[in-house]
C-alpha cells in the first residue's frame, strides 16, 4: 500500500493526476476518504514551496537515510556547496557528497564559516547553507547576529545527539533548548524531531530564509534522525521563487509619482534592497529620468546602490545635508529610514521590509513592496503625469546643479587626496587611489572597515558596470570580511575579490580562515590597513576628553606591542605576502600581489597606514606583565 | 596675405572671450587650494570658515572640539575629513583650515575667541557671554546673530543644539531663549 500511496502521490505532486483522481486512487487501496484528504491539504503546503501546483514541476522519491535525503534536497534546491566546520553526527550527510553537484567547503571557526556562507549568499543572490557540530552555537552566534541584520537568506544548521539523549540529561556539549540563542537572530528554527519530515522541514526552512525582507533559519539535526532509513519525496525547487515578489497597489505609486512631481527639491535615499533585487539599472533610470539627488543610507554600508560617481549622487546621506537646499520629499528605496531626515521634508518610504516601514520615524507614504517593482512602477506612473518634454526640462535644470556640487566634491576630494598623496604611514587616500589604478574595473570588494573606511572607498569607483562592493556587514560584530570575502569568491570565481580589513577587525578569529583561503587555492587578495590600532574606538571613547585624553594615555585601542607582521603570518598558510611601509612601493607591491591571483593564489598585503584623530600619535598602552607577577622565579 | 572678414570676426571672438574668461577666473579665484597659495587673512577667513564649520562639520562633529594643532596639523585633518564625506568645496578649504587653527590653535584657549566681525552689536548681557562661549564652540556666531526666529523655533532650535551637545544649564538655558527672542526674533 505504501508503493501506490507513494506513487499517487508523485503523480499529484508532479501534476499527473486530479484532485478527485489522487482521493479515489488512495480510497481504492484502503485509505478512509478522510485521511486521504487530510493527505491531499498536507500535500498543498508542500505544493506552495514549489511554487505552486507542480509549476517547478519535478518530484524525486528518494530512498536512503535522513541526512542522504537532506543532501538531495539541497541538490535540488540549487544549492552547490554545504559550508561546514568539523563536526560528528553528521557522517549521512557527508556520506551523499558527490563533488560533482554539490561540495564541501571547510572552515575552521563556525564563525568564520556562516560569514563565508555569508557571503556566497550575498555574491550569489541564492541561499547560503551551513553545518556544524551541536557545540558550535555559541561561535556562530556573532556572524549569525550580522546575516541577520542584512536580512540574507541563509540556513545554519547543526548537528545533535540522539533524541533520545535530549531532555534535561544534562548530556555530552548538550542543553535542553539548544537553539534559544539564536531566536533573536532568526527568521525561524526548528528541532527536527521527525525522520520523514526532515527535508521537508528543510524545504520550510527555505522558504521562511526568503519570505521578505530575507534572514537567517536555523535548524538542529538529532543524529539518530540523520542515519534512520526514509522514503521521502525530494521537491526540485528555486528558493527564490518561494518568495513571492509583490507589488504596492496603484493607488499609491501614483501618489508616489505625485509628490515627486510636485517636490522642488527631492532626493531618494537607496539601500541594499536595491542591489539585493537586482534593480542597480533600472534605480539609475529613475533618477535620470528627473535627475534626482541620489543619496547612499549610511544605515546599509551592504553594497553601493548607485555608481559613486554618477553626477547625480551626493555620496552618503550625512545630514543635515548641504544640497540640495530646503529638500521637500526624501523617497527611501529600500533602506532603513533611521538617520535622521530634512526637516519639513515628506518621507516615502518604499521596502520590503514591514517592520522597518514606520519604526524609526513617521513616514508620510508606506509602500510595502519590492523594491525592485515599485522602482518600475514608479517610472511608469511618472511617464504617465509628465510628458517627455515636461521631463526634460526637470531634468536638464535639476541635473546642471546637483552635477556642479558634485564634481566640487569630487575636485575636493581629489585635492585632499593630492595633500596626503606621499605621506608615511601611507595615507588610505593613496591606497584607495593605487587600489583603483591596478584592479580590474569589476573587481569586488570586500571591506570591513572602521568609520576610516569612505577614505579609501571613495576613490574607488563602484555600483553598476564597476566595481561591487559587499561589505560592510549592517551588524557591524567584527569577524565577518574575511570569511565572507571566501564565500564571495566561490560565488564568483572569474572576478577580482579583495577583502580589505582593519589590523583590529582581522585579529577577530579571522586568520585561521587563512587555512581555507589556501586550501581552496581562493585568489584574493587579503588587505590589511595596519595602523596598529582601533582607531574607531579611540576616537570614540576619547571625543568626551575625560582623564584617558587629559593624560593622553588610552586604556583600550593600541594595538603595536606585538606589531604583527600579518605576511609573514600568511606564509604559514602557504599564502605569499608582502609588507609595504613606503607608499612608492604600493602599485609595484600591487602588481606583484594580482600576478599571484591570476596565477590562481591568494595573496596577503599589509599596509602601515596612518590612524587618525584623537591621541593617534600615541602608542601608550597600559603595561602588564604576568611573567613579573611570579614569585617563583625558576 | 587676404585674411577673410569671417576669420578675423571669430578670431576676435575668441579673444575676447578669452579675456573675459581670464577675468572671471581672476575675480572668483582658482577652486583648487594649494598649500603655497596664500591663506587668507585671519580676519577674513575666520567668520567665513566659522560659517563653513558650522556647515559642514556639524553633520558628524556634536562635541565641542577638543584637539588643538598648527595650521599644518588643521590642513591635514581638513583633508582626511573630505576624504571621508565631508561636504566641504574647493573654495572653502582654506578659510575652514584659517578658522580651526586659529580657533583651535596650539595657543588657544579653552574658551573659544570672541567674534571676529567688531561690526556685531555684542553688549556684555549675560546672554551675549552664554552664546560666546557655548554656541561658538561648535559654529558661528553668525548663525545666531543672523538668524530671525519666533520664540518657539528659538527654542526649538536650542533643544536642537542640546541634542547635539551643547552644554547649557537649566537657567542658561533660559537665559539664551530670553536673549536670542528678544534680539533676534521675527519683528
Amino acid at each position: 500500500m505504501n508503493k501506490t500511496i507513494y506513487r499517487t502521490l508523485e503523480r499529484y505532486l508532479s501534476n499527473r493526476t486530479s484532485r478527485r483522481d489522487f482521493i479515489q486512487s488512495l480510497t481504492a487501496v484502503g485509505v478512509t476518504t478522510l485521511a486521504a484528504e487530510s493527505l491531499l491539504a498536507s500535500l498543498n503546503i508542500e505544493l506552495e514551496a514549489d511554487e505552486g501546483r507542480g509549476a517547478d514541476g519535478q518530484v524525486e522519491m528518494f530512498e536512503g537515510t535522513a541526512g542522504a535525503a537532506l543532501v538531495e534536497q539541497l541538490k535540488a534546491a540549487g544549492v552547490k556547496y554545504i559550508f561546514h566546520t568539523n563536526t560528528t553526527g553528521i557522517a549521512t550527510m557527508m556520506d551523499q557528497v558527490d563533488q560533482d553537484k554539490i561540495n564541501v567547503i571547510m572552515v575552521t571557526h563556525e564563525g568564520q564559516a556562516v560569514s563565508a556562507a555569508e557571503g556566497y549568499a550575498l555574491a550569489s543572490n541564492t541561499l547560503g547553507f551551513f553545518v556544524g557540530s551541536k557545540v558550535g552555537v555559541g561561535n556562530s552566534i556573532s556572524n549569525l547576529y550580522n546575516a541577520w541584520k542584512d536580512h540574507t537568506p541563509m540556513i545554519v544548521s547543526f548537528g545533535r545527539q540522539g533524541l533520545k539523549s535530549q531532555g534535561g540529561q544534562d548530556g555530552f556539549e548538550e542543553w535542553d533548548d539548544h537553539l534559544e540563542p539564536t531566536r533573536s537572530f532568526t527568521a525561524w528554527n526548528w528541532s527536527c524531531v521527525d525522520a520523514e519530515t526532515m527535508p521537508k522541514t528543510l524545504r520550510r526552512a527555505m522558504k521562511f530564509a526568503f519570505t521578505p525582507p530575507g534572514a537567517p533559519v536555523t535548524l538542529d539535526f538529532p543524529g539518530d534522525l540523520l542515519n534512520k532509513k526514509i522514503n521521502s519525496p525530494i521537491l526540485k525547487l528555486n528558493p527564490k521563487s518561494a518568495r513571492p515578489l509583490f507589488r504596492a497597489s496603484s493607488a499609491r505609486i501614483e501618489k508616489a509619482a505625485e509628490l515627486l512631481v510636485e517636490a522642488n527639491s527631492p532626493i531618494f535615499i537607496v539601500g541594499s534592497e536595491i542591489t539585493r533585487g537586482g534593480a542597480t539599472k533600472e534605480i539609475i533610470a529613475l533618477a535620470e529620468k528627473l535627475s534626482v539627488p541620489v543619496a547612499q543610507d549610511r544605515r546599509s554600508p551592504l553594497f553601493s546602490d548607485f555608481p559613486t560617481h554618477h553626477p547625480l549622487f551626493l555620496s552618503e546621506y550625512s545630514p543635515p545635508v548641504r544640497f540640495p537646499e530646503n529638500i521637500d520629499l526624501v523617497i527611501n528605496l529600500g533602506a532603513s529610514a533611521s538617520q535622521e531626515m530634512p526637516k519639513g521634508a515628506r518621507l516615502v518610504h518604499a521596502s520590503s521590509d514591514a517592520d522597518g516601514i514606520g519604526k524609526h520615524r513617521p513616514t508620510d507614504l508606506p509602500i510595502l513592496a519590492h523594491v525592485s517593482a515599485t522602482i518600475a512602477d514608479l517610472s511608469d506612473a511618472l511617464d504617465g503625469i509628465l510628458t517627455k518634454d515636461r521631463q526634460q526640462r526637470i531634468r536638464s535644470e535639476r541635473l546642471e546643479k546637483t552635477s556642479a556640487y558634485t564634481r566640487q566634491l569630487e575636485q575636493a576630494r581629489q585635492i585632499a587626496l593630492r595633500g596626503r598623496f606621499d605621506q608615511t604611514p601611507i595615507s588610505w587616500e593613496r591606497v584607495g587611489y593605487e587600489l583603483e589604478q591596478a584592479l580590474d574595473k569589476d573587481a569586488v570588494l570586500v571591506p570591513e572597515l572602521g568609520s576610516q573606511d569612505y577614505k579609501l572607498l571613495h576613490y574607488l569607483r563602484q555600483g553598476e558596470g564597476q566595481k561591487h562592493r559587499i561589505g560592510r556587514t549592517a551588524g557591524s560584530a567584527l569577524g565577518w570580511g574575511v570569511g565572507a570575502a571566501l564565500g564571495v569568491q566561490l560565488a564568483l570565481p572569474d572576478r577580482q575579490v579583495v577583502a580589505i580589513q582593519g589590523d583590529g577587525g582581522f585579529m577577530f578569529g579571522q586568520s585561521e580562515t587563512l587555512w581555507s583561503i589556501s586550501r581552496y587555492d581562493a585568489p584574493l587578495l587579503v588587505i590589511i590597513m595596519n595602523n596598529h590600532s582601533y582607531n574607531e574606538t579611540r576616537n570614540r571613547n576619547l571625543t568626551r576628553g575625560g582623564r584617558q585624553f587629559e593624560t593622553g594615555q588610552d586604556m583600550t585601542s593600541y594595538l603595536g606591542a606585538p606589531d604583527i607582521d600579518f605576511a609573514k603570518m600568511a606564509s604559514a598558510y602557504d599564502i605569499q605576502g608582502a609588507k609595504v611601509s613606503d607608499p612608492n612601493q604600493l602599485a609595484p607591491t600591487l602588481q606583484r600581489a594580482i600576478k599571484t591571483m591570476r596565477d590562481g593564489r591568494p595573496f596577503v598585503l599589509d599596509l602601515e597606514v596612518a590612524r587618525d584623530g584623537i591621541l593617534s600619535e600615541s602608542d601608550w598602552y597600559p603595561r602588564h606583565s604576568i611573567a613579573e607577577l611570579r614569585k617563583k622565579k625558576s | 596675405m587676404f585674411i577673410s572678414f569671417r576669420y578675423r570676426i571669430k578670431t576676435l571672438l575668441v579673444g575676447i572671450i578669452f579675456l573675459l574668461g581670464l577675468a572671471l577666473i581672476g575675480i572668483q579665484g582658482v577652486g583648487i587650494a594649494s598649500p603655497s597659495r596664500p591663506i587668507p587673512s585671519q580676519s577674513d577667513g575666520v567668520s567665513e570658515g566659522g560659517k563653513i564649520f558650522g556647515q559642514a562639520c556639524i553633520q558628524c562633529h556634536t562635541r565641542p572640539i577638543l584637539q588643538r594643532k598648527t595650521e599644518e596639523g588643521w590642513r591635514d585633518t581638513v583633508y582626511s575629513m573630505i576624504s571621508r564625506g565631508a561636504q566641504v568645496m574647493p573654495n572653502e578649504i582654506d578659510p575652514l583650515i584659517s578658522y580651526l587653527s586659529h580657533q583651535y590653535g596650539p595657543d588657544s584657549s579653552s574658551q573659544p575667541a570672541e567674534a571676529a566681525d567688531g561690526n556685531i552689536a555684542v553688549s556684555e548681557e549675560l546672554g551675549q557671554k552664554i552664546i560666546s562661549r557655548v554656541c561658538t564652540q561648535c559654529h558661528a556666531i553668525e548663525v545666531v546673530t543672523e538668524s530671525r526666529k519666533s520664540e518657539v523655533e528659538w527654542q526649538e532650535t536650542i533643544n536642537r543644539m542640546i541634542m547635539y551637545g551643547a552644554v547649557l544649564t537649566a537657567d542658561e538655558k533660559s537665559v539664551v531663549e530670553s536673549y536670542v527672542t528678544e534680539h533676534f526674533g521675527i519683528q
